[in-house]
């Protein structure tokens, strides 16, 4: 009888490939421990597993008075400089928010068993769990990947979350439901090759239409709105393609690369932007790896024509057009029929809910509740009674947000008032969703090893602030947005709000001091429309006030229907500088110690916490991350060879040859596929015949044991042969890093 | 049956006389000074999530919060180096949440908190090893049944917590009546047998 273990209590529920893929994982973590795997290799694997660095994982905090080191038990390493034992966050890929009740439940026993019971939405529609550890890793994925959840590529060099407007399919203004079509886009792009050795990551979105906010297109390196093209006479779907947008340090607005791309060429054309990133985008300077570099280096037009050559040269690939067929039977569908809402008493605050969380969708009786979440935080509790809530009321159609809350969609508008008593009975029925008070903050200092400042502290001290006068603000205020950031990479998507913060630090007498830098007037409508103002730094504790003067005066200030954003380009970054001056100063550490801690945190505040940090990945070759594969099968080969299942080892070993193999020839022919009578043909005809493979003293030896174990037949394999053939594999894998390194190595010696 | 993670929570007498906020630098000044057992790293705030998991003291072996949910509750969870035997545990646990709690009495800003050791609710956040059934309540309650009779007299009562199968396996401890010296005594002391 098999142990009891996750891998065996769900090995029918997970898909082959994907419990292939964490089996490799959690191989590929033995030989790190047994010091088998660098550290820049394992921590590009783990990132591309979803496995994220944490504050404090180089060994060392601040306490308040001075650096210490934290005594964990071991001294193995999961990346440079991180330490094995250290807790990390887990990211999971939730495409385009949607979620099933069944999902939600299996992520909050995740959060339960294996973090804090705190389940955190980031602003890419992406779920986190913080304080994880490594071992614990493989199996939190093989019991998302039993409920159909990967985390592969949520975090590293790859294609990321693909996000989507979350009122996709009940907007009232879309051109069509998107939902389908970032799901076929991130089914191709997962584990794609062709996505494997970018620079830095890449991130794709979805909208529904060009006007709101929520797909914020305009800050991706992808953008797709859907759009509908009458060819022929005909109402065609497609998509104006973008690329190029982003925010961090230098934010870009995304350029026009397609007006429309029809649906039948959404893949393929996607694929190709990928390639042309792939061969030409930076790999050494992640500074400058983003595309939106490379679109900016070329321009949009020579990217677009480098595109559409390669348009006509990538190899045809069924998936392309495989997905329409079942566009037809995509349905969201409600679970109840729609009635009105009656009149009649409602319960207390019912009212005041209803004008900030309740949309209404275009089928007429139903809409779209979002659940305001602090600071896109919910307990494992709440998301699994927030499970059973939406079985009851609308079936599976629970999504994530940019905004770092949830939506249920499909209610029927009578179910509104009992919804609401439900909802309030497990503390999700807060008011104000999308108001000023819902505020959107990244991590920062609480748990990225990047954050300068408290980011979620500032934005809970605001929260607070502004809740406890939401009622008497003017609407003119109450609509207003607040994001912000721990450090200038933008996670909290400050750029994009009408009042954004990024963390910063200033010098006062002989202490840091934090602040945060102010960037005002930017745009959330017209999928994140145009980028905020730098304005200056304000200590962290001033910007309460700050908000309240900058806010007030807006009021006073306002000409008709003028927008924030409107007034601060009226004002003009000189006279709102001025606003800023009385919140700038910092008064003597004497005078009052408070202003060097951040919010939420008692230790004085230090810039020492901070780390070196995995947004970026790490900068490891294509070829570095296969071979890593190919080594963890010889590895599970042996695992198999020690508990005597020698046809296992053998088939095992086998597949790391091909593996290795496959990764030398994709040095040379990317397109490689994966079959291995190709993969086989391609080294002999590559390496082999042209001896690059020859080793000074084997000569070709190390190919032949690849070679003859490819055209042995089945035979019943027996001890000796299992073992031969694991010997022959380590030797033909280690072959295989040194023909590369001798590549490598030449082709360095001809750029001299 | 080796469950990985336990925990076990101590309610406070007066909800009211919560004041979470005053807890994070007392839990900074924990670590900094090693006031309380294991490896500590850092101090996590979920104040602003309701009936969240309050403020925590993440630690590498274990975490220790003043825990929002339900009730307020100081609870510590062991996640790590089980020892392999359920009463072991689940003795460390009971060690470190009252340490943990005889600690936070004896904070000024705490305002006179106070516990009420008489109601004890373990918890088993292992579903694979222990899913929430009778069966694995009868087993628990073997395993820690002498332990809990040790510390809380003969005359407890144990009762199961919540059956709903998605929750974690929850024992709850009603002592007729209990001082926290008393059981801090008992524990110092392991069982002969």
């Amino acid at each position: 009888m098999s142990a009891r273990t996750w891998k065996n209590l769900l090995a029918d529920q997970m898909p082959e490939g994907w419990a292939h893929e964490i089996d490799q994982f959690e191989a590929q973590m033995e030989l790190k421990k047994l010091g088998k795997l660098e550290d820049k290799i394992f921590a590009e694997t783990r990132l591309r597993r979803g496995a994220y660095g944490q504050r404090y994982d180089n060994g060392q905090r601040h306490d308040g008075v001075d650096t210490r080191q934290l005594a964990f038990p071991g001294d193995h390493t999961k990346g440079p400089e991180t330490v094995w034992d250290a807790p990390g966050m887990h990211r999971i890929k939730i495409p385009y928010g949607g979620m099933s009740n069944e999902q939600m439940n299996v992520l909050a026993d995740l959060a339960d068993d294996y973090s804090d019971g705190i389940l955190h939405i980031t602003t890419r529609q992406d779920i986190q769990l913080h304080f994880v550890h490594i071992e614990d890793t493989p199996d939190l994925m093989r019991r998302l990947a039993a409920v159909g959840i990967t985390t592969r590529e949520a975090c590293g060099n790859s294609v990321r979350n693909i996000t989507g407007c979350p009122l996709a399919g009940v907007c009232r203004d879309e051109a069509f439901d998107i939902s389908p079509y970032a799901k076929a886009l991130m089914h191709f792009f997962l584990g794609h090759p062709d996505v494997q050795d970018f620079g830095r990551k890449f991130k794709p979105a979805f909208s529904g239409c060009a006007q709101h906010a929520c797909g914020l297109t305009n800050m991706h390196d992808l953008g797709l709105i859907a759009k509908i093209k009458d060819v022929d006479g005909k109402p065609t779907r497609g998509f104006a393609m973008y690329i190029g947008g982003g925010l961090g340090a230098v934010p870009h607005e995304a350029k026009l690369l397609f007006d429309f791309v029809t649906e039948e060429e959404l893949l393929p054309v996607s694929q190709c932007v990928a390639r042309v990133y792939t061969r030409l985008g930076e790999k050494r300077n992640r500074n400058r790896a983003r595309i939106k570099f490379l679109v900016a280096k070329l321009g949009i037009d020579e990217y677009r024509r480098l595109v559409e050559e390669e348009r006509k040269v990538v190899p045809h690939d069924d998936r392309w057009t495989a997905y329409l067929k079942e566009l037809p039977h995509y349905e969201d569908s409600p679970l109840k029929d729609a009635v009105q809402l009656s009149a009649g008493a409602k319960p207390d605050g019912f009212e005041d809910w209803v004008r900030t969380n309740v949309y209404k969708q275009r089928q007429s009786g139903y809409v779209v509740v979002t659940i305001n979440l602090p600071l896109g935080d919910a307990t494992s509790d709440q998301f699994r009674k927030l499970a059973d809530v939406a079985a009851e009321y609308v079936g599976d159609s629970v999504r994530t947000t940019v905004e770092q809350n949830l939506v249920l969609r499909w209610v029927s508008e009578a179910d509104l008032p009992s919804l609401y008593l439900r909802l309030k009975d497990i503390h999700l029925a807060t008011p104000g969703a999308g108001t000023i008070v819902d505020i959107t903050a990244c991590p920062g200092t609480d748990t990225c090893k990047l954050g300068i400042a408290a980011s979620r502290g500032v934005a809970g001290e605001l929260r607070s602030h502004l809740t406890a006068k939401r009622d008497t603000l003017p609407d003119s205020v109450k609509g207003l947005k607040i994001k912000a950031s721990g450090c200038f990479n933008s996670c909290g998507q400050h750029h994009l709000s009408d009042l954004g913060f990024y963390g910063n630090s200033r010098k006062v007498g002989n202490y840091a001091v934090p602040h945060f830098q102010v960037v005002l007037g930017g745009q959330w409508e017209e999928n994140g429309g145009a980028y905020g103002m730098m304005m200056g730094a304000v200590p962290s504790k001033r910007i309460p006030e700050l908000v309240d003067s900058l806010t007030d005066t807006f009021v006073q200030q306002r000409e008709g229907d003028e927008s924030f954003r409107q007034w601060i380009a009226r004002l003009g970054k000189k006279e709102v500088r001025e606003l800023l001056k009385p919140f700038m100063t910092v008064p003597s550490y004497g005078e009052d110690p408070s202003f060097y801690t951040d919010w939420g945190d008692a230790r004085e505040f230090t810039l020492g916490d901070m780390g070196v940090g995995e947004c970026a990945g790490e900068v490891v070759s294509m070829f570095s991350m296969e071979i890593s594969k190919a080594e963890s099968e010889a590895f599970d080969a042996q695992v198999a060879f020690d508990d005597e299942d020698y046809a296992g080892a053998d088939a095992l070993a086998y597949k790391g040859m091909v593996l290795a193999a496959q990764a030398l020839v994709r040095t040379q022919f990317w397109d490689i596929s994966n079959d291995a009578d190709q993969i086989v043909d391609e080294f002999r005809k590559r390496f082999f015949d042209t001896e690059l493979f020859y080793d000074r003293y084997a000569k070709g030896k190390f190919a032949q044991y690849l070679f003859d174990r490819h055209e042995r037949d089945d035979v019943e394999v027996e001890r000796d042969t299992a073992r031969s053939t694991i010997e022959e594999t380590n030797l033909f894998i280690e072959a295989t890093h040194a023909c590369e390194a001798r590549l490598t190595a030449s082709t360095a010696e001809v750029l001299k | 049956m080796n469950p990985s993670r336990v925990s076990a929570k101590i309610f406070v007498d007066d909800d009211a006389s919560v004041n979470e906020a005053a807890l994070i630098p007392i839990f900074h000044r924990w670590i900094r000074e090693k006031v309380v057992d294991g490896m500590l790293i850092d101090v996590a705030d979920y104040i602003h999530v309701p009936h969240g998991p309050g403020v925590m003291l993440i630690g590498h072996e274990g975490d220790y919060a003043l825990d929002m949910a339900s009730r307020p509750g100081m609870k510590y969870m062991m996640k790590r180096d089980s020892s392999g035997d359920f009463a072991t545990d689940l003795r460390l646990v009971f060690t470190r949440v009252f340490s943990a709690c005889q600690r936070l009495a004896e904070e000024d800003n705490m305002q006179g908190i106070s516990f009420n050791v008489c109601n004890v609710r373990i918890k088993v956040h292992d579903r694979l090893a222990a899913p929430n059934s009778s069966e694995t309540y009868a087993i628990l309650s073997e395993l820690a049944g002498p332990l809990i009779r040790e510390i809380f007299g003969a005359d407890v009562k144990v009762l199961r917590g919540s059956e709903d199968p998605r929750d974690c396996i929850a024992i709850c401890i009603e002592a007729a009546s209990a001082d926290i010296e008393q059981i801090s005594n008992r524990l110092a002391v392991p069982a002969t047998s």
